[in-house]
């Protein structure tokens, strides 16, 4: 009896269990917590936050420069290689398979630029000490960021899709269509110039940064107002040699004449080169100290460069693709561009032409190709490479793992903003001033302005600015090929000037490209090769990614690549 | 100290009581007796003579001895005794007051042969604990493994055993290495992201396949807890197939359904088994290679032909007329003997493999507590060095009935594996950069040279006791220096695979009032497991200050699955006319799991392997998921007259894997089931017509996604700048994630024949899953490539038949059994312009376009379809190598000479190269040249088994088939690419011999170039039939006489022999051609070296006490 009774009492508590456990958990159950994981629901909730996604947006720009120098060096005359990626560039052998032709790396990094502009401010709601200056500055840093990645992407293509909507969920419409290149360049140009009173005026130097030749990597290393003059000064110039064309053509509206356009090159140039702060001042390393703008790099000089710091927290250093593919030849000089780049030197002293110039031989380049991995003729891009000034490129000169192994990715330097001004104002016929600022860049490559100076045609101001107005374009493509040579400049160069040359020349505008990739390739034979590659100005532009058109119908191919287009 | 003495008093306080509730029921006496059989009167040993009360209760038992006497004490009234043998009907004898001797004469059972019980077909419960309905009156699509047909196969994991034993169910392995798990498809691939594995249920406690290895790809191949349960625990194995019968187990089950249960005590008799089995185990034949010489010969001519196609073959246009110098037969040379000879890696890194397995099991019990114990050890040695299995089991079922209407049953499960993978780490590439990355040690010794020698060479070339592994002055062009001996990689790295798992399974069962039931379980299943590697300087000789001597990593994961269930069940039988079962239950479900992992370098010495010996870590990773599952499921069962029955199931459950809006679905099922012979105007047929019934279902069933809560936007660390590091967003918000949807209808008939002596089943499926769950890729300037999302639907129909026959029932009896399945799998919804690359190129990264499989998904095509170039043999000469337009005229180039055929532009074809089809005549060999060139998927597959027994003697045949599923054979394709490998000169199959080598030479095997891909590109040229027939098992038993067995103490004895995987019938030119079809798309049907399954010899004896 009693054990019935017991037995009862458990089979009800047995049930009630039951039906508790049932229960139970059952809302918990389903929206897990995470406890370990960053979720949505956790981030964006401070300062904190925010600096962190703009960090992880620099580590993707960080990702983005091989493309970049890609896209901007390698389909001009100046490198050779042996390496089939980079071979297929030079040659302009380009298809829509080629990982070169993916934009995707720099799309990554806008889509974490938006994510942080699309959450700062929501952030900086909920969080007390997130000032509203600080802010300011993150919004603005991120539309410079952002129009610097679209700056690139409308100097490679002819059209992208131009996305500034944060990619939250998967409601959201991702098959944007494509906008021209012009446009995006536009649209580039107008959120510079809405950056440009919100970003910081420096980044402060740590108090313990001491080293009187360099500059903290932050205050160079992320974006500033210096950097969004630099910014604009190069959007104008390579618009403006554009705009009067496009808009007597009334394909696309921009407000401005070519003339407007560069003098606001030539003004962003001079802000960038006399801008100031209590942490940096801006001008030109003296010659004899040029190797210091790539090694240690972060000098005076510098304005943005992204930065590769050896990490030292883990083992491996965060060294970048260009570590690889410089120290070990990957990348040379092509050997007939050192006569076409230094003929100015060649004087007097025609048995060592170009041992005037600082930036000549075993600065720039060694003549003597001894990269381990190179089986191409060619020189050693030296800048990239060595960490002093030597002729003989010895191995203790050359940057060693582990110990000096980071290459910055310069994207702008005081130089090329002396070299925007004489463009700008050679374009405005004000060719004395233009001379001038090119004799800046001139001047200081020359060891000593002693004798040589006087008996120098080419650093003579009055023989410059009696020039024509091509023959100086000539002189400042030379000059760009000796200065910014293999930074990532050169094939941007060459589309600019054969740009504005459709302008005055239409007929031998294509050939300010053609002639120098003949002449370097020293093949006469190639010409009407090169001519017929290179005759439809589409061809100076990249195809779309395959993977890109299969995922976004909206996209057009550029028509140079949709076409069967194989003469080899 | 204390407390164990107030134990002490409790536990003999309660003896007592015990002892005094006993005498106190009256009278006690002793009773003998003897138990003799029938016709014989031969005295029978080990029978039990059980003592209990007149209401069944059982008391005590006792066996008989070797003369069949038995003593017994009587302390009950009214008492009854029991008596019981195998082989003879059971006794119930009630013994007057005071009795004290009662002989006993057992009769013979009919029913029973040579100790083996046969299964009364009519009444074959299911393992459903459900509904807990008879076979014959459910309507839901099922399979049942008979125990009996596959007791005698050495087989070493319950998936083995499995393996073409039920229809429309593909079992492969993954690899021949011991314990590696098997690739488990019921119904074919439902699904391409979620996954298509069975949900496996082991005595009540699910596994979740997919999430129990998700963390740690490595330790899938023994983290299957199929691979946990002993083969020789198991009772029943039912499969589930249709949406309809595994509704009840929620949407887990939407692949279908494992079902095991492991054996439980029988009620009066205590047996005690022990099964013994050594088997040893050869590989088969192996692809003939390339001696040294020949090699040597086929490297020369390769870069020969390299520098003559200049600098576009890359890195060798440079070598000068003395590259090669090494394999010039220059004995001159001091490495002269280091670089000719004849080595076959191969047999040097394979075996004779054995395993020797050992299992005692002790069941028992009586009318109130029933048990069963058993536990089991299997040492493995696997047919390539390095490859080790070890692995205990123990298994404890306990049932206890606490009162006539409240039963416990418990079950207690605990397995511990150890799997030797040594060889099997990765090759350190770089000195930068990933440190390893796997390799399988058969793979890397076909590809290794056969001119280099295996050891150090003294200075005439005697062997000396040191391994040699290439020095940086002799391997430049020779061997990459980062690919090491085989022999030696495989005998000095290390690699241990540890896997623990545990399950428990409580569960009470109460009969509240007659016809209703509640019934409550919880289960817990804990599996741990670890992977430990180290790769001392001697496997590598690399110098002391080098980032990757004595590498070391360790890694470990943990998982936990808690399900709780309550069932509330009645049942209602009106009239014998109507009978009405239904239940509802709740279900919880929680799983979590995580893992962790390390590596480092420069341990202090080869002999110091542990993480923590190491003062530089290379890497650090770790990750925990967790999940849950609710559901709510109502089922109702309804038979009318015995012939028509109606069975529904409604279940709804929610997913912590999708947001709010999207996280329960409900899935109904139908089913119907039609007795046509039970029908009155069938009275005709009853002599031979058993049975003959028509079967309809139809149902929806779900699946999720693979990750922990998939839906929630994750952030987590990215990259670093200037020092700091970033987060960012790893994925979108999945709002509208949601349940893949498999919709099936399911027709059947079922067949007896001759009161069941022949049976039959034939059964039609349809089944559609739409919502994919799919990585849908996306424009790449949202900022990701892919995202999760339902999208796409995939079809699987197909037929299945299976049928069971005794033919011959008398002395000489002789069964045939068998099944047959055939699927079609097909993308139904796909559009054309969404075609994806799921992973990429799968056997070479990207960089080489065009020289890999595309893993693609094409509305139209079955999943798991190959596409590639089409082979169509060699360019005799140059001239050949010209474009062609559709109609085969030469096109011309601008200049007006013909255009020359050429590979994405940047190679033109000559002599000797590959000729693949121009499929769009524009004279480019591309990507857009890609098509459909096989498919990895069955046409159909099945077993067929033949039992034939005379006196003692068994004699088991078992064939496993599958025709028209197509193989990559990658390993071919690397043996026959004569481009000098991924790495540097890799060793060739003889099939080379036949390259091309001169203009004009009309041949199907291109020239050697290396450094090259179009010759070797993704292309039909290897991919083979993957058909076969196997005879996989070949048994022959002897029951050893039972006369005999009594004088020695047992109650039978057995001994097999077994001839395990003896014949393979095939055309594939591989190894084996049993080739796994998991791992995803662009993975299924793809043979990349692994271990083939081994042809075993087997001998097993069994006892039984």
């Amino acid at each position: 009896m009693i054990m019935n009774t017991i037995f009862k009492i458990s089979k009800i508590k047995l049930f009630l269990f039951a039906a508790l456990a049932t229960g139970m958990g059952s809302c918990s159950l389903l929206d897990p917590n995470l406890d370990n994981e960053i979720t949505l629901d956790d981030m964006w909730k401070k300062k904190e936050d925010v600096d962190k996604a703009l960090v992880a947006a620099y580590d993707q720009v960080q990702g983005c420069t091989q493309r970049f120098y890609e896209w901007g060096e390698l389909g001009g005359e100046l490198l050779n290689s042996d390496q089939g990626g980079y071979r297929d560039i030079f040659n302009h052998e380009l298809n829509e398979t080629m990982s070169v032709a993916s934009w995707s790396s720099v799309y990554g990094a806008i889509s974490k630029i938006n994510l942080v502009y699309a959450y700062a401010p929501a952030a900086q709601a909920v969080d007390a000490t997130f000032k509203m200056e600080d802010l300011e500055y993150l919004m603005g840093e991120c539309i410079a960021l952002r129009s610097m990645c679209y700056f690139y992407l409308a100097r490679t293509y002819l059209e992208a899709p131009y996305v500034e909507e944060a990619s939250l969920t998967d409601l959201q419409n991702y098959i944007v269509p494509p906008m021209d290149r012009y446009k995006l360049m536009d649209t580039a140009r107008l959120g510079l110039l809405k950056a440009l009173p919100l970003v910081r005026a420096s980044w402060p130097s740590p108090d313990n940064f001491s080293d009187p030749a360099m500059r903290a990597p932050t205050v160079k290393g992320r974006i500033s107002k210096p950097v969004v003059y630099a910014l604009l000064a190069d959007i104008y110039l390579t618009m403006a040699s554009e705009v009067d064309n496009l808009n007597l053509a009334k394909k696309i509206k921009i407000n401005g004449t070519s003339a407007e356009f560069y003098e606001k090159a030539n003004a962003y140039a001079d802000s960038a080169i006399n801008y100031k702060t209590q942490y940096d001042t801006y001008g030109l390393t003296s010659g004899d100290r040029w190797l210091t703008n790539f090694y240690p790099g972060n000098v005076n000089e510098t304005i943005f460069a992204i930065q590769y710091v050896r990490n030292t927290t883990t083992s491996f250093a965060d060294i970048g693709w260009m570590w690889d593919t410089f120290r070990d030849g990957g990348l040379v000089w092509q050997p007939n561009v050192f006569t076409e780049t230094y003929k100015q030197w060649q004087g007097e002293k025609r048995d060592q032409p170009v041992d005037d110039d600082e930036r000549g031989k075993g600065i720039s380049f060694l003549l003597s190709s001894s990269g381990s991995n190179s089986t191409v003729n060619g020189s050693i891009i030296w800048k990239f490479v060595g960490i002093r000034e030597d002729e003989q490129g010895a191995d203790e000169n050359r940057r060693t793992i582990g110990v000096n192994d980071a290459i910055n990715f310069t994207i702008y330097r005081v130089a090329e903003m002396y070299l925007i001004k004489a463009e700008a104002l050679n374009c405005l016929d004000l060719r004395s001033e233009a001379a001038d600022a090119l004799l800046k860049v001139r001047e200081r490559a020359v060891p000593s302005i002693s004798d040589l100076r006087t008996d120098r045609e080419f650093l003579v101001q009055s023989a410059l600015a009696s020039k024509t107005l091509v023959e100086f374009e000539d002189e400042l493509l030379a000059e760009r090929a000796a200065e910014l040579g293999a930074e990532g400049k050169r094939w941007f160069d060459l589309v600019r000037f054969a740009k504005r040359r459709m302008n005055t020349d239409p007929g031998n505008a294509k050939y300010v490209i053609i002639d120098r990739i003949v002449e370097a390739r020293s093949n006469q034979t190639q010409k009407p090769k090169w001519e017929a590659k290179l005759f439809r100005e589409d061809s100076w532009f990249f195809p779309i990614s395959r993977t890109e058109l299969d995922n976004n119908k909206l996209l057009k191919q550029n028509a140079y690549y949709s076409t069967d287009f194989s003469v080899k | 100290m204390k407390q164990f003495k107030y134990i002490s008093c409790i536990v003999v306080a309660l003896f007592c009581a015990l002892s005094l509730n006993v005498q106190a029921q009256g009278g006690r006496w002793i009773l003998k007796g003897v138990v003799t059989d029938s016709p014989d009167n031969f005295p029978v040993m080990g029978a039990s003579v059980i003592l209990e009360t007149s209401n069944g209760r059982n008391v005590k038992g006792v066996p008989t001895d070797m003369d069949g006497n038995y003593m017994i004490e009587i302390t009950v009234n009214d008492p009854v005794l029991h008596v019981k043998y195998i082989g003879y009907k059971e006794q119930f004898i009630k013994i007057k007051k005071g009795e004290t001797v009662k002989n006993i004469v057992l009769q013979p059972d009919v029913k029973v042969l040579a100790g083996i019980e046969v299964v009364e077909k009519a009444n074959e419960k299911t393992t459903d604990p459900y509904l807990g309905l008879d076979k014959r009156m459910t309507a839901a699509s099922t399979t049942s493994v008979k125990i009996e047909d596959i007791a005698a196969s050495p087989a070493s994991s319950v998936t083995e055993m499995m393996q073409g034993r039920a229809s429309g169910v593909q079992i492969v392995a993954t690899s021949g290495d011991p314990g590696s798990a098997y690739t488990i498809r019921i119904r074919g691939n439902n699904s391409i992201n979620g996954s298509s594995d069975p949900l496996i249920v082991i005595d009540g406690v699910p596994y979740d396949v997919s999430l129990n290895g998700a963390n740690i790809n490595d330790l899938t191949s023994s983290h299957s807890p199929l691979q946990n349960v002993n083969p020789a625990d198991i009772a029943t194995i039912e499969i589930l197939k249709d949406a309809a019968s595994t509704a009840i187990y929620g949407t887990k089950g939407a692949n279908g359904l494992v079902l095991i249960t492991t054996k439980r005590g029988n009620k009066n008799e205590k047996t005690v088994n022990f099964n013994s089995t050594f088997s040893i185990s050869q590989a088969p034949t192996e692809i003939p290679l390339l001696s040294g010489n020949s090699q040597k010969t086929f490297i020369l001519e390769g870069d020969q032909h390299s520098r003559d196609a200049g600098s576009t073959s890359g890195g060798s246009s440079n070598m000068d007329n003395l590259t090669y110098r090494q394999l010039r037969d220059d004995p001159n040379r001091d490495d002269f003997y280091y670089y000719n000879n004849n080595t076959d890696w191969v047999d040097l890194v394979t075996r004779t493999g054995y395993s020797w397995n050992n299992n005692v099991s002790l069941r028992g019990g009586g009318n109130t507590t029933r048990y069963s114990f058993s536990t089991g050890y299997r040492t493995d040695r696997g047919t390539v060095i390095g490859s080790t299995y070890n692995q205990f089991t123990a298994n404890f079922n306990l049932d206890y009935n606490i009162a006539n209407n409240l039963t416990f049953k418990s079950s207690i499960g605990y397995s511990r594996s150890t799997s030797g993978r040594d060889g099997t780490l990765g090759i350190i590439f770089s000195s930068v950069g990933d440190p390893y990355d796997d390799v399988n040690p058969l793979g890397l010794a076909r590809q290794y040279p056969a001119f280099l020698s295996v050891y150090e060479k003294d200075a005439v070339g005697n062997d000396l006791d040191a391994y040699y592994i290439p020095r940086p002055e002799h391997d430049n062009v020779i061997y990459s220096r980062y690919y090491y001996n085989p022999l030696s990689w495989t005998k000095y790295t290390s690699r241990e695979i540890l896997n623990n798992d545990f399950r428990s399974n409580v569960s009470i069962d109460w009969e509240i009032f007659k016809g209703i039931r509640l019934t409550s379980l919880v289960s817990v299943a804990f599996s741990n497991s670890g992977d430990q590697r180290f790769i001392p300087s001697e496997a590598t000789n690399r110098d002391w200050d080098d980032h990757y001597v004595n590498y070391t990593s360790k890694s470990n994961s943990n998982s936990q699955v808690i399900n709780q269930e309550n069932i509330l069940s009645f049942k209602k039988t009106v009239k014998d006319i109507h009978i009405i079962t239904g239940n509802l239950v709740s279900r919880i479900r929680y799983d979590r799991n995580s893992s962790i992992g390390m590596s480092a370098t420069n341990t202090g010495s080869p002999f110091a392997s542990g993480v923590d010996a190491s003062n530089r870590w290379l890497s650090l990773s770790g990750g925990e998921g967790h999940g849950g599952n609710l559901s709510g499921i109502a089922s109702l069962h309804y038979s009318l007259l015995d012939r028509y029955i109606v069975q529904t199931t409604v279940n709804r459950t929610g997913s912590s894997k999708f947001g709010p809006a999207q996280r329960w679905g409900t899935f109904p099922t139908i089913a119907l089931r039609y007795r046509l012979s039970g029908e009155p105007f069938m009275a005709f047929s009853n002599d031979w017509l058993s049975e003959l019934s028509l079967i309809y279902s139809y149902g929806f069933s779900g699946n999720e996604p693979r990750s922990t809560a998939a839906y929630i936007s994750r952030y987590s660390q990215s990259g670093s700048y200037l020092g700091e590091y970033g987060i960012t967003a790893n994925n979108l918000l999945l709002s509208s994630l949601r349940w893949e949807k498999s919709r099936t209808h399911n027709y059947s008939v079922q067949l007896g024949l001759f009161k069941d002596r022949i049976t039959m089943k034939a059964e039609y499926y349809d089944k559609l899953t739409t919502d994919l769950l799919t990585n849908r890729v996306m424009p790449s300037t949202s900022g990701y490539t892919k995202r999760e999302t339902n999208f796409g639907s995939l079809s699987n129909k197909g037929y299945e038949l299976e049928f069971n026959a005794e033919i011959l029932k008398s002395k000489l009896r002789w069964s045939v059994y068998g099944n047959f399945a055939a699927n079609r799998n097909k993308i139904t919804y796909w559009p054309e312009e969404l075609i994806q690359n799921v992973d990429g190129d799968i056997t070479w990264s990207a960089g080489n376009e065009n020289t890999g499989y595309p893993a693609l998904i094409r509305e139209g095509d079955p999943l798991g379809s190959f596409y590639g170039f089409k082979f169509k043999g060699v360019f005799a000469e140059d001239a050949d190598a010209v474009a062609r337009d559709a109609q085969g005229n030469v096109m011309l180039d601008l200049d007006g000479t013909a255009k020359k055929l050429t590979w994405n532009r940047s190679y033109n074809f000559t002599g000797g190269d590959a000729i693949y089809d121009d499929l769009n005549h524009d004279g480019i060999i591309s990507n857009r040249d890609r098509t459909l060139i096989g498919d990895a998927n069955a046409d159909f597959f099945g077993g067929i088994g033949s039992k034939l027994s005379w006196n003692r003697w068994r004699l088991d045949l078992f064939f496993q088939f599958q025709v028209g599923n197509d193989i990559i054979n990658a390993a071919r394709k690397d043996l026959e690419a004569q481009n000098g490998g991924t790495n540097s000169n890799v060793n060739q199959a003889q099939s080379v011999m036949r390259r091309w080598r001169k203009q004009g030479d009309v041949t199907d095997m291109p020239r050697v170039i290396f450094a090259t891909h179009y010759n070797s590109a993704g292309s039909d040229k290897y991919v083979e039939d993957g058909s076969y027939l196997r005879l996989k098992s070949l048994a022959l038993t002897y029951d050893i006489s039972q006369n005999f067995c009594k004088k020695i103490g047992m109650r039978n004895a057995s001994l097999t022999f077994n001839a395990y995987n003896l014949l393979t019938v095939t055309n594939y030119k591989g190894q084996d051609p049993e080739i796994s079809i998991g791992g995803g798309i662009g993975n299924m049907g793809v043979d990349n070296s692994r271990t083939a399954v081994p042809r075993s010899y087997t001998i097993n004896l069994a006892l039984t006490f």
